[in-house]
């Protein structure tokens, strides 16, 4: 026993000088730029990138740097993470974060930017003036509570967009609708005639639930209206007021949960992976019509479909709703550039990465839309992705996808989660988003 | 890749050189002191560096996670027992704690008695038969946990899309003419928690086994004969004769599993991540730290965890000193 008390004697000791060492926490600094802007340093010819997307993703951004590596000398070295939320915190933490990152959630900038661990945009680049050539609502995304911008766009994705398979469609003949009951009605012809309006898979291994809260965004901004959006996603409304729950529940009766109205039903929404979901639209005859999904999917099709798109598939805009907002708004989502290093080789590539002219090479490879909309058109590679372009600048009212505005408990956590269990058919409508509007950090 | 390898032997040669060069000139000062004092302060100097090490590498920051635990979510100001009172609060915790003592007295308890019931009966199978069947059995312990839940999202795997089921359970459901079912979304009764848990004694019946197996063939015969001639059927001689004298090997083999289940991620993480009502703790401080950011709470969920973790450490690591008295 004796030895016992010795030896518990000597953790204790141990565990004490632990504390004494470690008993102190981080210190406040930063708390959200307003200082004086650093001052630029010189660069070292080297800039890292860390982003999101992959090879063969990443090709195109690679091309669209030769032309400015080439110029400038600075060697430019992109690292693709697949797992960059986790990546980036804990680079950050440790202290040794790349040059830039490229954001695919404005939540997590504007949490970085208000930490004071990113660079407030305007230290390097003019604001105002890509300001005037981004598409209106891009960068109040990353804009953080205190007015200071973050990020500059420099990659967008529009989901707003409704896909079908051209040659099946107009055989069966099928016209694209422009408005909520022309495809509401369109989709009663289908079941009538025998065929399955929809597929929807949202799976996504440890990232399921975000083809589902898209969906919902959708809704809300037709039905209730961008100004409702806002407001939602800022949670000067709760999650759970009557007019999200309307929307959700729009989507439910209109879409998702009509019998026959989904290949597999309302449990296949669950189990069918989202990158395969859009395949059923090209088996022969196809298990589905229609597809609702971001512009980015075209690089999940089956290769033949891939290989002519304008012939294989149509687009249309997901329509307004009549008895909603008057207008036909926008959901998209994008990448944004954001710097932690303030030295003159970071300013020249932050520069030009947000320019409008950024990106030419990159339209030129595909899977890969401007920001701005003053961009060039003809640039991009084929006439259907110049379709999508002229939606997002046409289009009346562009908004960020909500999910990436929460903070990432809701956005990334219960959003998910609980519109699963919404569909799944494990809670009502109610229950989960009333759980989710109690997730919601203060 | 060449000048990774080099840079490990270098490390690898530095490493174990310094260390050795430091014991040798550590030694060697100890060794100039005067007479008695030499042998007061070796072994202290000899176990320095392994304390240091410890501290700076285990203790330091485990401290420093109980320090945060306390602390907001930046880590910039103590918030009192906020993190805690949180925590209880939610529902998601509660069900996450809920889920991990189910998984700890689960699957320990079937990895052993699976481990066990494999061991007696290969026992009496001829060699040949006896190493394949515990082969086949110890195979999976190879296979890591994110391997192995792969392979078991294929199994559970449901495609209610009409064409063929590539999933095995639901091939044979559908086989007998029944309608698939998504395995991993049944939370009634937690039939998804019970399907995870399988994965996990797959993984572990193997390492039960081969312990079980060696403590059994210890079992001296002559002990087993007696009980024979004294009458007792086989039955009698397992539960009354064979079972207390493996008693030990079955705790220490019911406890290290135990500890390995309460930190259960893996297999959680990749099948559901938490979803249908199937969350654990560690899964919870995974999403709290990496996923929102949130240091306090995130620290607050491992604390619970280590505190829950220590009685059962104790526990084992008296059970094997017991042991080692034993022998």
């Amino acid at each position: 026993m004796a030895d016992l008390r010795k030896s518990g004697l000597a953790v204790g000791a141990a565990v004490l000088s632990a504390a004494l060492l470690s008993g102190c926490l981080q210190s406040e600094e930063g708390g959200g730029g307003g200082g004086a802007p650093e001052d630029t340093a010189e660069g070292d010819g080297q800039i890292q990138i860390l982003g999101s997307f992959p090879a063969p993703e990443s090709d195109g951004f690679e091309a669209a740097l030769a032309d400015f590596e080439a110029q400038s000398g600075i060697e430019v070295t992109y690292v693709p993470s697949t797992d960059f939320t986790t990546e980036i915190r804990t680079r950050v933490q440790g202290g040794n974060p790349p040059d830039i990152a490229l954001f695919p959630q404005p939540g997590l900038v504007n949490e970085l930017g208000e930490s004071g661990d990113l660079l407030p945009l305007n230290d390097l680049v003019d604001v105002g003036s890509i300001e005037q050539t981004l598409i209106p609502g891009f960068l109040d995304a990353v804009t953080a509570e205190n007015g200071d911008v973050y990020a500059a766009p420099m990659r967008m994705a529009v989901k707003s967009i409704t896909w079908y398979p051209t040659p099946a469609f107009e055989e069966a003949g099928y016209t694209a609708p422009t408005t909520w009951s022309e495809m509401v009605d369109l989709t009663a012809q289908m079941r009538e005639d025998g065929n399955t309006p929809w597929c929807i898979g949202a799976e996504a291994g440890a990232d399921t639930g975000w083809v589902l809260t898209d969906w919902v965004e959708e809704m809300v901004l037709r039905t209730a209206g961008p100004e409702v959006y806002d407001q939602w996603t800022s949670h000067e409304i709760p999650f759970n007021d009557p007019q999200i729950i309307a929307a959700a529940q729009r989507f439910a009766d209109d879409i998702a949960f009509t019998e026959g109205n989904v290949a597999g039903g309302r449990q296949a929404i669950l189990t069918t992976p989202f990158d395969v979901s859009p395949n059923g639209m090209f088996d022969e005859p196809p298990t589905c019509y229609l597809h609702r999904q971001g512009s980015f999917v075209t690089s999940f099709f089956p290769d033949e479909v891939q290989s002519d798109l304008a012939a294989n598939v149509g687009t249309f805009v997901f329509p307004p709703i009549e008895d909603g907002y008057d207008g036909t708004p926008i959901l998209g989502s994008g990448d944004m550039a954001a710097a932690f290093v303030n030295d003159s080789d970071v300013v020249e590539l932050m520069e030009f990465m947000s320019s409008a002219e950024f990106g030419g090479p990159w339209a030129e490879a595909g899977g890969w839309l401007s920001p701005h909309a003053t961009f060039d058109n003809s640039l991009y590679a084929d006439d259907s992705t110049r379709e999508i372009a002229a939606l997002a600048q046409e289009g009346d009212v562009f908004r960020f996808d909500g999910s990436d505005l929460m903070p990432a408990e809701v956005g990334a956590g219960t959003f998910w989660d609980e519109t699963v269990a919404w569909v799944g058919g494990e809670k009502d409508l109610e229950a989960a988003f009333t759980a989710i509007e109690e997730s919601w950090p203060e | 890749m060449g000048i990774k390898l080099l840079g490990a032997v270098i490390a690898i040669i530095a490493g174990v050189g310094g260390i050795t060069l430091l014991y040798f000139l550590l030694n060697a000062l100890v060794e100039r002191l005067p007479g008695p004092w030499e042998n007061r302060i070796k072994p202290y100097i000899f176990i320095a560096p392994a304390v240091l090490v410890v501290g700076l590498f285990l203790v330091y920051p485990a401290v420093q996670t109980v320090v945060y635990s306390f602390a907001n979510d930046e880590s910039t100001r103590f918030i009192g027992f906020g993190n805690y009172v949180d925590l209880f609060g939610d529902a998601g915790f509660r069900s996450a704690l809920l889920n991990n003592v189910l998984w700890i007295v689960i699957v320990p308890t079937l990895s052993v008695v699976v481990g066990l019931v494999v061991a007696i009966f290969a026992d009496r199978l001829g060699p040949r038969a006896e190493s394949f069947s515990k082969s086949l059995i110890f195979l999976p312990m190879a296979i890591s946990f994110v391997g192995a839940g792969t392979i078991w999202d294929f199994v559970y795997d449901a495609n209610l899309t009409g064409s063929q089921q590539i999933g095995l359970l639901n091939a044979v459901v559908t086989a007998f003419g029944g309608e698939p079912v998504v395995w991993l979304q049944q939370s009634q009764f937690s039939i998804n928690d019970f399907l995870l848990m399988n994965i996990m004694v797959w993984l572990q019946a193997g390492f039960a086994m081969v312990l079980l197996s060696a403590a059994i063939k210890n079992v001296p015969d002559d002990t087993i004969e007696a009980a024979r001639i004294d009458g007792a059927n086989e039955v009698k001689i397992f539960f009354q004769v064979v079972v207390p004298q493996i008693w030990p090997t079955m705790i220490v083999v019911f406890t290290t599993i135990l500890i390995l289940v309460m930190k259960i991620f893996d297999i959680v993480y990749v099948l559901t991540n938490g979803r249908s009502d199937t969350e654990v703790i560690a899964n919870l401080f995974f999403k709290q730290l990496f996923e929102f950011g949130n240091n306090g709470t995130a620290a607050a969920v491992v604390v619970v965890l280590m505190l829950a973790v220590i009685p059962l450490m104790i526990y084992q690591v008296r059970q094997f000193r017991l042991e080692e008295q034993g022998r």
